[in-house]
């Protein structure tokens, strides 16, 4: 334990004099660089130049660079860093979905909206604490344990990360103004200062998140650096513009929003379970509907972002790419084939119940039947595996390493069928949930009713066609490329869909909702949401980082730590469920914190006033 | 004799100004912020694509 600290100490000691002096790429040595770096950096006259701190190259390590302290290294830093990852999402998105319903309100002057706002940002006040507690604790860690390697990232990052922590603060302090000035700046244009500082903490947090991905990215796939030795030789832009980094930032602003809105789904929950009356219930489910719409609405879009990071993942380095989706990795993929399957079907059960909720929902309950086998036979396609480890007296049987039948369903082109058409059929269940509670007037009803019809039979043919031809029957090249039809397809459904439903919708007679009429059953739902999304997030974002294999910054910095080859599938399950696990735990004492602010004590009674109401009777 | 009536139905009659300064604020700092990150996340500033 002592042999921690005087680790610990020049770490924290380089990290202070570092951030004080500006002079971070000179800590490469400071923090002990290898001494033919050192003497490299030092002109003959003996003086350091920055200049030539500067294009160090990147350190070669050897296990000795890595402090001992009797468990797995990277074990801490794997809890830690997705900890904070799911923290920093839950504070980042709820915000965003915030200020839009605000708005809604304040333009429909809807109190209700106001106020789910606002019980929104508790949830996210309340999480904002542990997410700067998770960070604190990586930032230790990664010093104390990878101390040559954050060395380098300082010397490529430099003072961006002071950005970085100016940015902490100006969030903390919008966050902080932001929900206690919510009831002081509510009417006029009080209000609209009140979601001008919701814009500006919208921007900052979104800032916050682009600038921590440059440095996960920068490690995938490094930019603004010479190949050969790591050494920086770019700006401070080269190095954050690197061929990953958008793609990321699309892909988690998205996901964030969806993890969000599930999360707070579940509080919503856990409120309408617990309450006692009609109207804490009505509020309370009409909270969930808002949240399973966030929800969902920020899911459907992810494919397509992951369809990019994944693409320019690939083009960046195939052997990254046929390593995450064809080799071990490829097997976590069927388990998130299950997770997203789990949130689907999660999402859409919701919305079928909820159709409860109005007397015009009838119309469309015989849909959900037929909704329901495209979404069980998609699901079973895409947990379809290719490759099973067989005996030789099943590979007898079989006549071959793959099954005749099932076999090509093992393939990408299957499962694109499979998750395009589930995406289309959960965008129908919206569609319908849409219209359940309106009855439509416009004269021309049957002419857009067949439109809507003729394109989702052309986009599903489509979707269908392009899997089978291309995937089946021509080589790689198309196959690849067939599911940018697919898409196509999916986003002219969904973006036809709103268009049309929104011309339709004009004069249309709205049906009376009954909030809180849904079955508990439904609510489960909710919290299936948020399990499926966190796992899932625990996964992915290990199969992202792990793509790195042996390396800390991609073919240009070695890992040479114990820990440096990718952990055994089950080692992989257990610490991903188990991080699952605490989140949810840490997420259940959000909610009991703030359901512990609107609880009050009743007083109690004085002696005095026991006698007093004998004497009254 | 003028009765009240007559004189509210004569007397020209400004309504207050409405100011909508709030708005103009929110727009504004709406603009900059999109502004901010097409800077940030879209101009290449002069760097150009680099895959390693």
């Amino acid at each position: 334990m002592h042999s921690i600290w005087r680790l610990l100490l020049p770490v924290v000691m380089v990290a202070v004099i570092g951030f004080g002096s500006g002079l971070f790429p000179s800590t490469t040595m400071a923090a002990g660089g290898t001494a033919e770096q050192h003497s490299a950096a030092i002109n003959s006259d003996g003086v350091e130049h920055e200049s030539i701190a500067a294009s160090l190259p990147a350190p070669k390590l050897k296990r000795s660079d890595y402090p001992n302290i009797g468990t797995s290294s990277r074990a801490i830093v794997w809890v830690v860093a997705q900890m904070h990852l799911f923290f920093g999402a839950l504070v980042l998105a709820v915000p965003i979905f915030v200020l839009v319903i605000e708005l809604i309100g304040f333009k429909t002057n809807d109190d209700r909206y106001d106020d789910m706002a606002h019980e929104f940002m508790k949830i996210s006040l309340t999480a904002y604490a542990i997410t700067a507690l998770f960070g604190g604790t990586l930032a230790l860690s990664l010093f104390l344990l990878y101390p040559q390697f954050m060395s380098y990232m300082m010397q490529a990052f430099g003072s961006q990360v002071l950005v970085y922590a100016v940015l902490f603060f100006l969030e903390s302090i919008l966050l902080y103004i932001y929900y206690y000035g919510w009831n002081a700046l509510r009417y006029g244009n009080r209000k609209w200062v009140h979601l001008t500082l919701g814009l500006l903490l919208n921007a900052v947090g979104t800032t916050l998140l682009v600038v921590a991905n440059s440095w996960s990215t920068f490690m995938m796939a490094p930019s603004g650096i010479d190949p050969a030795t790591g050494a920086i030789t770019g700006s401070i832009w080269e190095i954050m513009k690197g061929p990953l980094w958008n793609p990321l930032n699309l892909h988690r602003f998205i996901a964030n929003i969806a993890f969000g809105g599930a999360v707070v789904g579940a509080y919503a929950a856990f409120k309408f379970l617990a309450a006692r009356t009609a109207a804490e219930k009505a509020h309370y489910d009409w909270m969930g509907y808002t949240s399973n719409f966030i929800a969902i609405l920020a899911f459907l879009p992810l494919p397509f972002a992951g369809y990019w990071l994944m693409a320019e993942v690939y083009a960046y380095s195939q052997q990254m790419g046929i390593l995450a989706m064809g080799g071990i990795l490829a097997w976590l993929f069927v388990i998130q084939a299950v997770l997203i399957c789990t949130i689907l079907l999660a999402g859409n059960y919701y919305l079928w119940t909820g159709m409860a909720r109005t007397e015009g929902g009838e119309r469309y309950r015989w849909l959900t039947k037929y909704i329901a086998v495209v979404l069980v036979l998609g699901f079973l396609v895409w947990i379809t595996p290719h490759n099973v480890i067989y005996t030789t007296s099943e590979i007898a049987r079989l006549g071959g390493g793959n099954h005749p039948v099932l076999g090509p369903l093992g393939i990408m082109p299957a499962k694109n069928i499979a998750v395009f058409l589930m995406l289309i059929v959960t965008f129908l269940s919206f569609q319908l949930y849409r219209r359940a509670d309106k009855v439509i007037t416009v004269a021309w009803q049957d002419w857009g009713n067949a439109l809507m019809i003729t394109i989702y039979v052309v986009a599903i043919a489509n979707v269908i066609f392009a899997g089978i031809y291309y995937g089946y029957f021509t080589n790689t090249v198309y196959k690849v490329g067939s599911s940018v039809i697919q898409v196509m397809s999916t986003v002219v459904v969904i973006v036809s869909g709103v268009v049309i439903d929104t011309l339709m919708f004009k004069g249309a007679k709205t049906l009376p909702v009954f909030w809180g009429k849904v079955t508990d059953r439904s609510q489960y739902a909710l919290f299936a949401l948020p399990i499926a999304f966190t796992w899932l997030m625990a996964l992915m974002g290990y199969i992202r980082s792990s793509v790195r294999t042996h390396w800390h910054v991609y073919a240009v910095m070695e890992d040479k730590s114990p820990d440096n080859f990718i952990p055994p599938l089950a080692t992989v399950g257990n610490m991903v469920t188990g991080i699952t696990l605490l989140f949810l735990v840490f997420v259940l004492f959000i909610f009991w914190i703030a359901n512990l602010s609107g609880t009050k004590q009743v007083p109690p009674a004085r002696e005095g006033d026991s006698t007093l109401a004998e004497g009254a009777q | 004799m003028t009765t009240n009536d007559e004189l509210t139905e004569h007397t020209p009659v400004t309504a207050p100004k409405k100011s909508n300064w709030g708005s103009k604020l929110f727009f504004v700092t709406l603009i900059a912020i999109l502004i901010f990150f097409w800077w940030l996340l879209i101009f290449s500033g002069g760097v150009t694509g680099d895959h390693g």
